[in-house]
């Protein structure tokens, strides 16, 4: 069954961060329905929030193969209901 | 300090890799880097191929039978993309390769300008990981991390772009060790919580099963898959990468798994009550369809890569780490066991197989014909199962690995994951580099022997005392086999109207003759195995065979079809 969740994450803001993360959502032929980004201040990190609605399985496999992204240094996905807005700058880095 | 090119430096930078071995080909944007080069050949040995696909499949060869990363040099555009095919290749077979290529100025990038190709875009999904660099000074740092990436945790190819000014600019350099901790997550300890679990179900299964694959050859545990298997007795097949990694005459081993795996292998996949999968993927030629596949089982899988764990099949207890230490660990905690009676079942089903299929396949029905497990056979007998074998894709392929019996540990190489033709001949330049002291013989289809015929040439210039063996059915074999079974033998496009093989051959100054009967096979095989030099071997099979047992497409491991 198909819920929407939130993914969250932080990676080293590279020239090719956006292409390596799309890659893996087109590949698994999923849509995204939110994607918002943001750097940190040095443009050293970049942090995105990308929400998609999947099934259980393909989520879990799609945030393995994210996993594997050399720059990706965190990542958390939630169900939609469980994210809470107000968590976002916890992972905000301060660089 | 003194100042060297960004060129220079990065060939110090590979030898601090210990990088002895380059495969490439030149062109105008690497044309600094080749240049450099000519300064360091006592050094590190280039090896010009003659496409930048058998550059990238021998660095896959090379380093395959040597567990060290395979290097490949390329130029820009032409030169970038001919790599791809062999890059994907590299990463679905988990094979560490690092492919430089040079990359048009920094200021042109962008522009459309003369060979350029956006090969970092192109690679991105195929790549462990992928940089360019327009500067001198992160080439030292660049190259170590690459090294380090396509080596740590599950191997991979790499794929470094370096702009010509950044090969041209002069940097200050100095030699440095740079660590790359953390970069890539390994769990060391993820399994440790799951170990007695393993180990408790491993104890109390009555029809334990374990399956090998390339993972074990990876992480050279053959020795701890052979004590495990002495101590608990389980039956153990092998995936089409894992052949080789278990000694085929053990008495527990009862065969390959897969589409043109043996039967007892495949169909008792279905009355194991336990499975335990070590360094494979379960890929869809190995599992046929999932939702009939092993469902009574228990799963214990054994991975390094987490991404592997419940991708394809829901395991019982994952064990994620290397399969050395994970095997280590379980063999010491499981008890003393036997299964003589689980494994009287498969060998009931390899008389089955005997009757229905080797007998037909080996018995010498005509005077003159002669099919391809024949040749297999033959060569098996005669090298005692000891050589490596480099396969291509097709007929070919699934009758060596089904006939070669390997004795000796990592001696089949073979392109499993993308199965790409043409991969045969450059991986066997690149193994008989790497293993210069063991005979490396190439086993190649008429149809993937033209796809890179070009590299004989490599042969040739490089003398390398290569044994090719072309089983030359006039067809597309594998396909045409497709067509007959599946497509109302409808034969579109797959019959091959071949040249003379042996005079091209011989244009390349390579010894050859062609087997057209049960007398020269036997005789030609006995000269190209004394030939201290490269020998060729045409062997002239039967033209429309088929490879059976085979699971279809989309069935599942127990529906396996004898015609
Ligand atoms: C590059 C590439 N193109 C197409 C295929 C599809 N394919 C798989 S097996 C095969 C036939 C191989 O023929 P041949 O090399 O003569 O070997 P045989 O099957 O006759 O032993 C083809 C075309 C492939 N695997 N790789």
């Amino acid at each position: 069954m198909n819920s929407t969740y939130v993914i969250s994450i932080i990676a080293e803001n590279t020239l090719d961060i956006f292409q390596r993360l799309s890659v893996v959502f087109s590949r698994n032929r999923l849509f995204i329905n939110q994607f918002n980004f943001e750097a940190s201040k040095q443009n050293l990190n970049s942090h995105f929030y990308i929400e998609i609605s999947t099934d259980e399985i393909k989520m879990e496999r799609v945030v393995k193969q994210l996993k594997k992204i050399i720059e990706l240094s965190d990542i958390k996905a939630v169900h939609k209901n469980h994210f809470n807005t107000n968590n976002k700058d916890v992972y905000l880095c301060q660089n | 300090m003194e100042k060297i090119t960004g060129a220079a430096m990065l060939l110090k930078s590979l030898l601090c890799q210990k990088t002895e071995l380059i495969f490439g080909y030149p062109g105008g944007a690497i044309m600094p880097i080749y240049d450099a080069l000519f300064s360091y050949n006592k050094k590190i040995r280039h090896i010009l191929t003659r496409h930048e696909q058998g550059a990238i499949h021998s660095a896959q060869g090379y380093s395959r039978v040597t567990g060290k990363t395979g290097v490949c040099f390329a130029t820009s555009g032409p030169g970038a993309t001919n790599l791809i095919t062999g890059i994907c290749d590299a990463m679905l077979d988990s094979t560490p390769v690092v492919c430089i290529t040079g990359q048009v100025p920094s200021n042109l990038l962008g522009t459309d300008a003369f060979q350029e190709a956006n090969i970092i875009s192109m690679t991105t999904s195929i790549t462990k990981w992928n940089y360019q660099i327009t500067k001198a000074n992160e080439i030292p740092f660049v190259i170590a991390k690459a090294f380090y990436i396509a080596m740590t945790g599950r191997p991979g190819p790499v794929l470094i772009d370096i702009t010509k000014d950044a090969q041209f600019e002069l940097t200050e350099y100095e030699e440095k060790l740079f660590s790359f901790e953390n970069l890539i997550k390994i769990n060391n300890s993820g399994y440790l919580n799951n170990i007695s679990l393993a180990i408790n179900l491993i104890n109390k299964a009555k029809k334990p099963y374990l399956l090998v694959g390339h993972g074990v050859t990876i992480a050279k545990a053959e020795d701890e898959i052979l004590k495990f298997t002495n101590k608990t007795r389980i039956p153990v097949a092998s995936t089409l990468l894992g052949l080789s990694a278990f000694p085929c005459n053990h008495p527990l081993y009862v065969g390959m798994l897969g589409m043109h795996g043996n039967y007892g292998a495949n169909i008792l996949t279905n009355e194991a009550d336990l499975i335990i999968a070590v360094g494979m993927r379960f890929d869809d030629r190995v599992t046929g369809n999932l939702k009939s596949y092993a469902k009574q089982a228990k799963i214990i899988h054994i991975d390094i890569d987490p991404s592997e764990i419940n991708k394809n099949v829901i395991c019982t207890v994952p064990l994620v780490g290397d399969a050395k230490e994970i095997l280590q660990i379980l063999i010491n905690g499981v008890e003393k066991n036997n299964h003589d009676n689980w494994l009287k079942k498969f060998r009931e089903c390899d008389d089955i197989e005997y009757q229905e299929v080797i007998k037909k396949d080996l018995e010498k029905s005509d005077e003159k014909e002669i099919k391809m497990a024949e040749v297999i056979n033959l060569l098996s007998e005669k090298t005692n199962g000891k050589s490596i074998l480099v396969t291509d894709v097709g007929q070919h392929q699934m009758i060596a690995a089904r006939y070669y019996k390997f004795t000796n540990n990592n001696s089949h190489i073979t392109s499993g994951g993308l199965g790409t033709m043409g991969f045969a001949l450059p991986a066997a330049i690149g193994a008989k580099l790497g293993a210069e002291e063991r005979e490396v013989i190439a086993i190649i289809g008429d149809g993937g022997f033209q796809m890179n015929i070009q590299e004989l040439g490599v042969v040739m210039q490089e003398n390398i005392p290569l044994k090719i063996i072309v089983l030359n059915n006039s067809f597309l074999g594998m396909v045409r086999q497709w067509q007959e079974l599946f497509f109302e033998n409808r034969i579109s496009s797959t019959e091959m109207h071949n040249p003379n093989f042996i005079k091209i051959i011989e244009g390349y100054g390579i010894r050859a003759n062609k087997a057209e009967n049960h007398t020269e096979l036997n005789d030609y095989l006995d000269e190209l195995l004394a030939s201290k030099e490269s020998y060729f071997l045409e062997v002239k099979v039967i033209k429309n065979e088929n490879v059976f047992p085979m699971i279809p497409a989309g069935a599942g491991v127990s529906d396996v079809r004898f015609s």
